[in-house]
C-alpha cells in the first residue's frame, strides 16, 4: 500500500503542478486574440475599465447581446455622460451581480441597465461566463465573494487544482500562436473600447429563415434556475440600497428570430412580472419593436445585431435613458 | 455522479482511502462501506430511485433464500416467474409503458379509432437495465443449481449495488462477483496499479475519444440534410468512435475502479473494431451483455443445436432483436438489432460463426490483405447498423443512409476541417492495435517499456485528458439505457 500511495502521490504532485503552470500559462493568453472572434474581451476589457479615470455613470449589464447591442460612443454622444459596457458571454445574473460590486467598489453609475437575455437563466454554471470575468478581476472584496459565494465548491475546486482544465478553451490559439499561424478572429468583429464588440457583417434573409438556431428552440421559464432569479433580485437590492436607478432591458433580436421562438410572450411576460413585483422599469425591444431595425440589414447573426444595428438601437436606448435619469 | 466529473475527481480518492484505513480487518465492514458508499455515489444522481435498488435487492436475496429452501423444482420455478415477474416488471414499466401506450394508440389511429394518450412523466432510473439484469442472474443461477443462495444479505445488497459497474455495467454474474464480496479482500499492489492505468485510459477514450468526436457527429446528424457521402460517412464512422470511446471508457474506468477496492469484474471489450466478421464483433463488444443473452436466453432456448433451421433463425433473431429492445424504447434499436441479426444469420448457418477465437494477427505486425478486408467490411456493416442506433428514429436513420447515396460528393474539406480529430481517432486506433494482445491499451510489458516512458505516457495522457476535454461534462450515452 505504501508503494502505491508513494507513486500516486508522486504521479499527482507532477500533474498538480504541470497543471498549475500549464493554467497559469494559458490563463495569462491576450484575449485580443481569443478564439474564434465571437468572443468578448475580457482581460482588454477590464484593462480598459481599471484605467477608466473618468467615472462611469450609465452601466451595461448583461450577456452578448449587451456587448454588441449598446454602443457606448453613441450613447455617451445622445447622453452627454461616460459609460461603460461591462457586458460578457452568457453572463447570468450571478455573474453581473459581482461585476456591478466591482464596478461599485470605483465608481457610483446613475444608471445601470440589465440586459435580460431568457437562455442565461437556464445554468448557475460559472467556469465560463463567471470565470472568463474573475481571472481579471483586480484581487479586492468583490472578487473574493465572487469565489467564495458564486461558485459553486466544486467550481472552487476545479478552478483551484485543475487550472489547465479551466482555461483549456484557450490552448487551441495558444498552440496556433506558438506555431506562428495566424489565431486572430477570422469575422471582421473587434473590440471597439469601453467593453463594447461590434461586427460589420450582415446576416442575409435567407439563412435568417433557413438556418435560424431558433426553429429547434425548446427553452421555457421552467427551465430557469431558482438561483439566478436570486440573483436578479439581489442585483435589485444592491442598486436600491445605493440609489442607483435600474432598468431591465432586453435589446432587439431579428424579428424572424422572435417569431421562431414560439412562446416568447411567455418568456417576456415572466421578465415583466419580475420587473413588476421588483418595481424596476422593464424595457422589451423585441415587443415593441424599433421600426428602424430591419432583418437581413442590422443583424450579425440570428441572435445579435451589428455595428451598424448597435448605433441605431443605441440612439433609441439613449431617448428611454434620458426619461429615466432626469 | 459521472466518472467523467469533479465530483468523482474527489469521490474516489476520499472513498479508497476510507476503504483500505477504515474496513481492512472486517469483511462486514468492508461490504458495509461499499454499500454506503454504492448509495451515495447512486443518490448523487437521484435519491428517490435508491428505493428501487433497495426493493429490487430484497426480492431476490428473498427469492433466493426461499428457492434454496426447498428441493421441489416446481416450487422453485414458481419463486423463478416471481422474480422474472417483479424485475422485468419495473423495467417494463419505467422503461417501456410510455412506448407501448404510444404504440397502442398509433396501431389503433391507423385503422381510424383515435385514443386518447395516458402515458405518464417517468423518469428512467439511471442503470436499472444494468443492475435488474445483474440481479435476475443470481435468481436464474439460483435456480439452475449454479449457485447456493447467500444467506449474507450485505454481500448480496453490496455485489447489487456496487458503485464502479451500477449504472452501466459490465453486468456481472452472480457466479463470478458475489463469492468475491464473501471474502475478504487484500490491497494488491499490482491489482490496484493496473486498476489505475485502466482508469486512466478508460477516462482518454472517453473525454478525449468520444467527446470530441459527438462534436462533430452531433452537428453531422442534426444537418445531414445538406451533406454530402463523404460527409456522411465520417459522421457515422466517428460515431463509431464515439460510442465506443464512450462505452469502452466507461467500462474501463469501472474495471479499474473495482481493482483499486480487490475485486475483478469482468472485460466487458476486447478490440471489437478489429473483429473479423459480425460474430467476431458481438464476442468482443459489450461481452457481459452478449455472453448474458447467450446463457440465459439464447441457449434456453435451444441456442444452435435444434434439428430444425428455422428454429434457429428464431433464436438468433429472438436474441438480437430483445437486445436491441434492451437498449431502449425506439423502434431504431429494434432495426439495430433486427439488422445485426441478418449479418450474423448467415455466419451461423454456414458455420463461420467461431471462424475467429483469437485476436487478428497475433503473431504478425500488421494484418493480412484479407485480415485487413474483412475487418473494414465488418467495420461498414457495423456503422450502418450504428445510424439507426444514432439517430432519433427510423424515417432519420432512412434519410441519413439514402443521402448518403443521392448525393455523391466527397467534400474533401468537410474532411480537412476535422483533419485534428481524424489524426487523434488514427492514433487511438494505432495505439490498440499495438496492444491488442493485451487486455487493456495501458497494460504494459515493464520488460519493453522502460519505467520513464510509461511515466511519460500517462503524464502526457493526464495532460491531454485535461486539456482536451469538452467545454461541458458529457453523460456517458449508456446510461440511458
Amino acid at each position: 500500500m505504501k508503494k502505491f500511495l508513494l507513486k500516486i502521490s508522486i504521479y499527482s504532485a507532477l500533474l498538480i503542478g504541470l497543471n498549475l503552470l500549464l493554467g497559469r500559462y494559458l490563463k495569462t493568453y491576450e484575449s485580443v486574440d481569443m478564439a474564434a472572434g465571437k468572443q468578448f474581451y475580457p482581460n482588454l476589457r477590464w484593462q480598459e475599465f481599471y484605467a477608466e479615470s473618468d467615472p462611469v455613470e450609465v452601466l451595461i449589464l448583461g450577456s452578448s447581446h449587451a456587448y454588441r447591442s449598446y454602443e457606448p460612443y453613441t450613447l455617451e454622444a445622445e447622453l452627454g455622460r461616460t459609460v461603460f459596457n461591462m457586458g460578457s458571454s452568457a453572463q447570468s445574473p450571478i455573474t453581473s451581480y459581482y461585476l456591478l460590486r466591482e464596478v461599485m467598489d470605483r465608481h457610483r453609475p446613475a444608471l445601470v441597465i440589465l440586459d435580460l437575455y431568457f437562455m442565461v437563466f437556464t445554468s448557475d454554471e460559472l467556469l465560463n461566463n463567471g470565470l472568463a470575468n474573475w481571472s481579471y478581476m483586480a484581487e479586492g472584496p468583490a472578487r473574493s465573494a465572487f469565489f467564495r459565494e458564486g461558485f459553486s465548491r466544486r467550481d472552487q475546486v476545479a478552478v483551484s487544482l485543475f487550472p489547465a482544465y479551466v482555461y483549456r478553451k484557450y490552448a487551441e490559439p495558444k498552440l496556433k500562436k506558438l506555431l506562428g499561424r495566424s489565431y486572430l478572429p477570422p469575422k471582421k468583429g473587434d473590440y471597439s473600447g469601453k467593453g463594447f464588440v461590434g461586427f460589420t457583417d450582415t446576416l442575409a434573409l435567407n439563412i435568417l429563415q433557413n438556418y435560424n438556431q431558433f426553429d429547434r428552440f425548446t427553452t421555457g421559464t421552467a427551465d430557469f434556475t431558482s438561483r439566478c432569479e436570486d440573483y436578479l433580485q439581489k442585483i435589485v437590492m444592491l442598486c436600491r440600497s445605493e440609489n442607483i436607478p435600474l432598468v431591465f432591458s432586453v435589446a432587439p433580436m431579428p424579428e424572424i428570430s422572435v417569431e421562431k421562438i414560439g412562446n416568447y410572450p411567455e418568456l417576456s411576460d415572466h421578465f415583466r412580472q419580475i420587473a413588476a413585483s421588483l418595481e424596476v422599469p422593464y424595457w422589451d425591444y423585441n415587443r415593441q419593436r424599433l421600426t428602424v431595425l430591419r432583418d437581413g440589414v442590422h443583424y450579425y447573426d440570428d441572435d445579435h445585431m451589428n455595428l451598424a444595428g448597435a448605433r441605431l438601437f443605441s440612439k433609441a436606448v439613449a431617448r428611454d435613458v434620458k426619461n429615466e435619469i432626469q | 455522479m459521472l466518472f467523467n466529473s469533479i465530483d468523482f475527481a474527489l469521490f474516489l480518492p476520499l472513498v479508497f482511502g476510507g476503504y483500505w484505513l477504515l474496513s481492512s480487518r472486517s469483511l462486514w465492514v468492508q461490504n458495509f462501506f461499499i454499500l454506503l458508499v454504492s448509495y451515495l455515489f447512486y443518490g448523487w444522481w437521484d435519491w428517490r430511485f435508491l428505493s428501487l435498488i433497495v426493493f429490487s435487492s430484497l426480492v431476490d436475496f428473498s427469492i433466493g433464500k426461499r428457492m434454496g429452501q426447498t428441493r421441489d423444482q416446481a416450487v422453485r420455478k414458481r419463486w423463478l416467474y416471481l422474480s422474472l415477474a417483479i424485475n422485468l416488471g419495473l423495467l417494463g414499466f419505467f422503461k417501456y409503458y410510455n412506448f407501448f401506450v404510444e404504440e397502442f394508440i398509433g396501431a389503433f389511429h391507423r385503422i381510424g379509432v383515435t385514443l386518447e394518450p395516458n402515458t405518464l412523466n417517468i423518469i428512467l432510473p439511471v442503470g436499472i437495465s444494468f443492475y435488474t439484469f445483474q440481479t435476475l442472474s443470481y435468481t436464474i443461477d439460483v435456480y439452475r443449481g449454479k449457485l447456493e443462495p447467500t444467506r449474507d444479505w450485505l454481500a448480496f445488497f453490496a455485489y447489487v449495488s456496487f458503485f464502479p459497474q451500477l449504472v452501466a455495467g459490465p453486468i456481472e454474474r452472480s457466479t463470478r462477483l458475489l463469492p468475491q464480496f464473501q471474502q475478504q479482500r487484500t490491497f494488491n499492489y499490482e491489482q490496484a496499479r493496473d486498476g489505475m492505468r485502466q482508469i486512466l485510459w478508460g477516462l482518454f477514450k472517453k473525454i478525449v475519444i468520444a467527446d470530441s468526436c459527438a462534436v462533430v457527429v452531433n452537428d453531422i446528424f442534426a444537418n445531414y440534410e445538406t451533406a454530402g457521402t463523404g460527409t456522411l460517412i465520417l459522421g457515422a464512422v466517428l460515431f463509431a468512435f464515439q460510442i465506443y470511446g464512450d462505452f469502452s471508457g466507461y467500462s474501463d474506468i469501472a474495471i479499474g475502479t473495482a481493482r483499486l477496492f480487490g475485486f475483478d469484474l469482468m472485460r466487458n471489450f476486447a478490440y471489437p473494431y478489429f473483429s473479423r466478421n459480425v460474430a467476431e464483433f458481438w464476442r468482443r463488444w459489450h461481452i457481459s451483455l452478449s455472453t448474458w443473452f447467450r446463457d440465459y436466453v439464447y441457449i434456453p432456448l435451444g441456442g444452435s443445436r435444434v434439428e430444425s433451421r428455422w428454429i434457429l433463425i428464431r433464436n438468433v433473431f429472438i436474441v438480437f432483436l430483445v437486445s436491441g429492445f434492451w437498449h431502449g424504447a425506439n423502434w431504431t434499436f429494434i432495426v439495430w438489432g433486427a439488422l445485426h441479426a441478418c449479418f450474423f444469420l448467415p455466419l451461423i448457418l454456414l458455420n463461420n460463426n467461431r471462424s475467429y477465437l483469437d485476436i487478428v494477427a497475433r503473431d504478425r505486425f500488421l494484418p493480412t490483405a484479407a485480415d485487413l478486408g474483412r475487418m473494414l467490411f465488418t467495420f461498414a456493416l457495423v456503422c450502418i447498423g450504428w445510424v439507426f442506433f444514432r439517430a432519433e428514429n427510423l424515417q432519420h436513420a432512412l434519410d441519413y443512409l439514402a443521402q448518403m447515396v443521392e448525393n455523391p460528393e466527397l467534400n474533401l474539406a468537410v474532411l480537412r476541417k476535422h483533419l485534428i480529430l481524424i489524426a487523434g481517432v488514427a492514433i487511438f486506433i494505432g495505439v490498440e492495435w499495438l496492444q491488442r494482445r493485451r487486455r487493456h491499451a495501458f497494460e504494459f510489458s515493464e520488460n519493453r517499456v522502460p519505467a520513464w516512458a510509461r511515466a511519460g505516457i500517462y503524464l502526457v495522457t493526464a495532460l491531454c485528458i485535461l486539456l482536451l476535454a469538452p467545454r461541458q461534462e458529457t453523460p456517458f450515452i449508456y446510461f440511458q439505457f
